[in-house]
């Protein structure tokens, strides 16, 4: 099986180590790892190399669960599918969503220890999982890939890396350190990207990730490591000092889990010259090297087991992680007994899927009933007896397996041994010695998950169906038909306001374009006015156009043997009427007609072969036409306006120009229907209220003041404040509210900021 | 140094103090039927189930930082500025309170139930010694940042919540400034000032860096002067709580409105 790839083949063996936090217990370290190798089956595209490191974020909720149950996913599934080199938060949601749920079983199963054990933190779990408060994690993940991928990289050096957040991968070769993100000292922040519990915040709030790669070579060292290492890590290649170079050989050659922990320690301490944050430390140190000897056990190091030896490739299905995910104490160095039997169980063939299949296998591995995951530890801690619902199982099932030893102590006495639902839900196993107990733990989160889609999916055709079939029916009914009839009135109606809603803007323009008119009219008016002012000649102007319009030369004697003409001014429609007419071919009476019949103005010239002399008029105008009316003045002959003896003496002063009838004035008239022509709408101001009034919150919803409130004493809207007063009808208001008075309050104080209680 | 960047750990705990204006003016209605004493005093429990959220870690609770609450105002047996003994002491030791000597109760949230520890009861009565409550966190601060490991702790932070007046200016101001020289080899004591009151009493202030729009308001102005600038962890935070602090701006709110109020609460005492 290794002939196709041993010319290529690499050696990746690695070394993994974690410190927690100062006041993190070992059980409770937010970080997470899992490196593993395996031989992929011949002609697969399958990676041969994985490794993944997650950080908890310690202001989320239940993170280290999260953190573990994620590099779970990605040692049996690999990264998320990726479009030409990108992974879309689409591609994160689909994969998280098996951790998700595993991860609110977790949850579930600590709620329920928590309440079993009437602990006094039940009420935060509660608050959280009802708010959805998720997990937050990062996470870097690599893979080597044995086969030749295509026809660029040569064969078995390909590396790939998904990286989400601050957790960093370094890549070491010939003294030249690359980083990945490439991230400076001062770059890391207290909020860095993360993938959350909840797929659907992923959505929001995650941008695509890029997929970096690389080939690999003989001697090549690769690091991956959380913010705190990282940064010093950063730091280190910045400053590139002596004491620096000592530590970093240190870091490199690091073997025993006690030599790391004395480092991590050694440089938290307070005033050390090469500070490392003080947060949760993991690194996983990978060491490239040509083909060495083969076929050793398939090697798996996750948070669980800590071999202080160097792990090697081997055939066979990826090694699944210990159930367990709270590892027995790396520092002490003793080796987890889970170890050597999940590392005999090789050959499940979940870990042979394509990776694009990978979720959907997961959840099917979750479903199949067969498979059960049992290593002694992990189930043991599984079934806390006084909890119930954390063991759903059927009674008539729960046969006693040896995994289910009744020796599991109370959640409440023993705080490290609190069940750990990820047992529950992780990936199936084949193991013997499985409890069918376990086994059927571990089915239902699958099948349940379809079931309840499907009567859903039920509930909404038949409910459409219903709703289908009983308007049909109740068409035909006597109410039916009604409410059929009164949808097509409703219809018609609408039609019909929509044609009033129209004429009523047509009519509004025509209004407008009035309007316009008249102030036009009113312009020109003002403007004649102006004219006749500085000329003084005598012309016969147009009243509302400013228009001179003189009578055409043949009227005069035409007028006299007709006796009568009709003269208008101009062919416009507001143009003025005028009418000459001779009595007794001596009287000459004019008369002027208004464009809307309203204003008559008549002049009488007793003799017209002489100055005319105004006479008495007779107007049906206002009293502005009446003012504006003047008499035909003394001829232009005359010139001095001095009138003859015979003429009746004129009633008003006389005037040069020949004062036309003036623009009748016609109120303002609105073509609207129902608008009483002239009437003007004027909003009364509404009294300001007083700022006593304002600042008193007699009731909370200020709209609805009581009334029973009334003001006994105010001299004036603008009298100074401390005269007002406010008294109450009813007592018990006096006993709800408080009154404030400007009596009461400190002088100093102004009466909008402060008040106190006599 | 004073570049606030330490951490808060279990070696090193930061101490967390709130000061609750107790005086009469605190009953008055302020927000959906509540006053503000009763609101002050259940966003000042929200806020201490936050931090407890924050350091929960399985069952147990690291201890991170210290709490403490001093109202001012009269207390039943007469003093001026009083502790609250359902919150003095480690978070671990104050979360172990609840279900015993602190009743837990449930509030509707609309579509859920929340429940909620009442460490604080709400209490209006008496005058504002603002004062008096500066000097006893002062000496609180004094005494616990005297105890060995603690120089290169976070400072203190400490949110006075108020809605009237001190009763004397220059006392207080005499007394901020004793507090606010404490401080650790990180920084110095980090004050900030909370002044509550219904929307219609006047114009919110939030997080101003320059006292231009207020210069008129002895009290705004005063609150202003003795409060610190928010450094960038907080700064950080702040803006991860959806505040919107400009650069060089102080923890200071002047007539806040409830929602302000309450994000000024979690994110100052929650700073990591």
């Amino acid at each position: 099986m290794t002939t196709s790839t041993a010319t290529a083949r690499l050696d990746y063996s690695f070394r993994a180590f974690r410190v927690p936090n100062v006041d993190t217990a070992e059980d409770k370290t937010q970080d997470a790892y899992v490196a593993a190798t395996h031989i992929p089956a011949p002609g697969s595209a399958e990676a041969c190399a994985r490794f993944a490191v997650a950080d908890g974020s310690g202001q989320s909720f239940v993170p280290w669960i999260w953190a573990q149950v994620m590099v779970e996913q990605f040692l049996q599934c690999g990264p998320p599918p990726s479009q030409r080199g990108r992974i879309t938060s689409e591609d994160w949601a689909t994969w998280l969503d098996y951790p998700h749920q595993r991860w609110i079983a977790g949850v579930e199963a600590m709620q329920q220890a928590l309440k079993a054990a009437n602990s006094n933190l039940a009420w935060v779990y509660n608050n959280n999982v009802m708010e959805r408060r998720p997990a937050a994690s990062t996470i870097v993940a690599l893979e080597f890939f044995d086969q030749q991928q295509d026809a660029a990289t040569p064969a078995g050096t390909r590396w790939e890396a998904s990286i989400v957040g601050d957790s960093c991968l370094f890549h070491l070769r010939d003294q030249k350190l690359t980083s990945y993100p490439n991230l400076a000292s001062t770059e890391f922040g207290k909020f860095p990207l993360a993938l959350r519990s909840y797929p659907a915040e992923n959505l929001a709030k995650l941008p695509e990730a890029q997929i970096v790669y690389g080939t690999a070579q003989p001697g090549d060292v690769f690091i991956l490591a959380t913010d705190a290492l990282a940064k010093w890590i950063a730091t280190c290649w910045e400053e590139r000092t002596e004491d620096y170079g000592r530590e970093w050989v240190k870091l490199l050659d690091m073997a025993q889990p006690q030599e790391f922990a004395d480092f991590v320690h050694g440089h938290r301490a307070n005033g050390d010259p090469m500070p490392l944050e003080e947060d949760d430390t993991t690194m996983v140190v990978i060491r490239v090297s040509a083909k060495g000897s083969s076929l050793e056990p398939a090697t798996l190091i996750s948070g669980a087991a800590a071999p202080p030896a160097w792990g090697t490739v081997a055939p066979g299905a990826w090694p699944r992680p210990a159930a367990q995910t709270q590892p027995a104490p790396q520092a002490d160095g003793s080796p987890n007994p889970a170890t050597p039997e999940h590392l005999s169980a090789n050959g499940a063939p979940i870990a042979q899927a394509p990776r694009a299949a990978a979720a959907a296998i997961a959840v099917a591995a979750a479903a199949a009933p067969s498979r059960a995951d049992a290593s002694p530890a992990p189930s043991s801690l599984l079934k806390p007896a006084p909890a119930p619902a954390a063991s759903p199982a059927p009674a008539s099932l729960a046969v006693p397996g040896p995994a289910s030893a009744p020796s599991a102590p109370t959640p409440a006495s023993r705080p490290q041994s609190s069940p750990q639902p990820v047992a529950q839900q992780s990936p199936a196993r084949n193991d013997p010695q499985a409890s069918p107990q376990i086994t059927k733990q571990a089915a239902p989160a699958g099948w349940k998950f379809y079931v309840a889609a499907i009567i859903v999916v039920l509930c909404f055709s038949f409910l459409a169906l219903a709703l289908t079939l009983g308007w049909t029916f109740f068409e035909k009914t006597q109410v039916g038909a009604d409410v059929v009839k009164l949808r097509k009135e409703l219809e018609q109606s609408k039609k019909e306001k929509e044609a009033i809603d129209s004429e009523y803007t047509k009519l509004n323009e025509k209004y407008n374009n009035a309007n316009k008119a008249r102030e036009e009219a009113e312009k020109k008016g003002l403007a004649l006015e102006k004219l006749q002012k500085d000329d003084k000649s005598l012309k016969i102007a147009m009243p509302t156009r400013a228009e001179e319009h003189k009578l055409p030369e043949t009227s005069l004697p035409a007028l006299v043997q007709k006796g009568h003409m009709t003269e208008t001014g101009g062919a416009k429609p507001h143009a003025i009427k005028m009418e000459l007419e001779v009595k007794d071919k001596k009287k000459l009476v004019i008369s002027a007609t208004g464009y809307n019949d309203n204003v008559k103005v008549v002049w009488e010239i007793n003799d017209f072969q002489g100055a005319p002399v105004t006479d008495g008029t007779q107007s049906t105008g206002t009293s502005q036409d009446r003012q504006g009316m003047q008499a035909p003045g003394a001829g232009g002959a005359n010139g001095g306006g001095q009138p003859r003896p015979d003429q009746t003496p004129p009633t008003t002063t006389p005037n040069p120009i020949i004062q036309p009838a003036p623009t009748p004035e016609k109120p303002n008239v609105s073509p609207l229907p129902g608008a009483p022509p002239g009437r003007q709408y004027r909003r009364v101001p509404t009294k300001s209220r007083s700022p006593e009034f304002e600042s008193t919150d007699f009731d909370n919803n200020s709209n609805s003041r009581p009334d029973r409130i009334t003001r006994s004493y105010r001299s004036e809207d603008t009298a100074p404040l401390k005269e007002g007063r406010w008294e109450l009808d009813d007592k018990e208001l006096l006993k709800n509210h408080r009154i404030y008075t400007a009596e009461n309050a400190p002088k100093s104080k102004e009466m909008n900021q402060h008040y106190w209680r006599d | 140094m004073q570049n606030y960047s330490a951490t808060m750990s279990a070696r090193c705990p930061g101490l967390i103090c709130f000061l609750l204006d107790t005086s009469l003016s605190m009953g008055e209605p302020y927000f959906e039927g509540t006053s503000k004493a009763e609101f002050a005093a259940q966003g000042i429990n929200k806020a201490i189930a936050e931090l407890i959220n924050r350091c929960i870690s399985g069952e147990e609770i690291r201890d991170r930082c210290f709490l403490s609450v001093i109202s001012y105002g009269e207390s039943d047996r007469g003093q001026e500025a009083f502790l609250n003994e359902h919150v003095h002491g480690m978070v671990s030791e104050v979360a172990a309170k609840v279900g015993d000597t602190v009743e837990i109760q449930v509030f509707s949230m609309g579509t859920w139930q929340e429940e909620q520890p009442v460490w604080i009861k709400p209490r209006a009565q008496g005058r504002t010694p603002m004062d008096k409550a500066f000097d006893a966190i002062a000496d609180l601060c004094r005494f616990k940042l005297s105890e060995p490991g603690m120089e290169n702790a976070f400072p203190p932070i400490v949110v006075n919540i108020t809605d009237g007046a001190p009763n004397s200016y220059a006392n207080t101001a005499k007394a901020a400034e004793r507090l606010r020289n404490l401080g650790t080899n990180d920084g110095k004591v980090l004050l900030f000032n909370v002044h509550i009151a219904a929307t219609t009493e006047g114009k919110e202030i939030l997080y101003p860096a320059t006292d231009d729009h207020f210069r008129h308001n002895q009290f705004a102005n005063f609150l202003f002067s003795i409060s610190s600038t928010l450094p960038p962890p907080l700064f950080r935070s702040a803006r991860q709580a959806d505040c919107d602090p400009q650069p060089g701006a102080r923890g200071f709110l002047f007539n806040a409105s409830p929602a302000e109020f309450l994000k000024l609460l979690i994110f100052a005492s929650t700073p990591q």
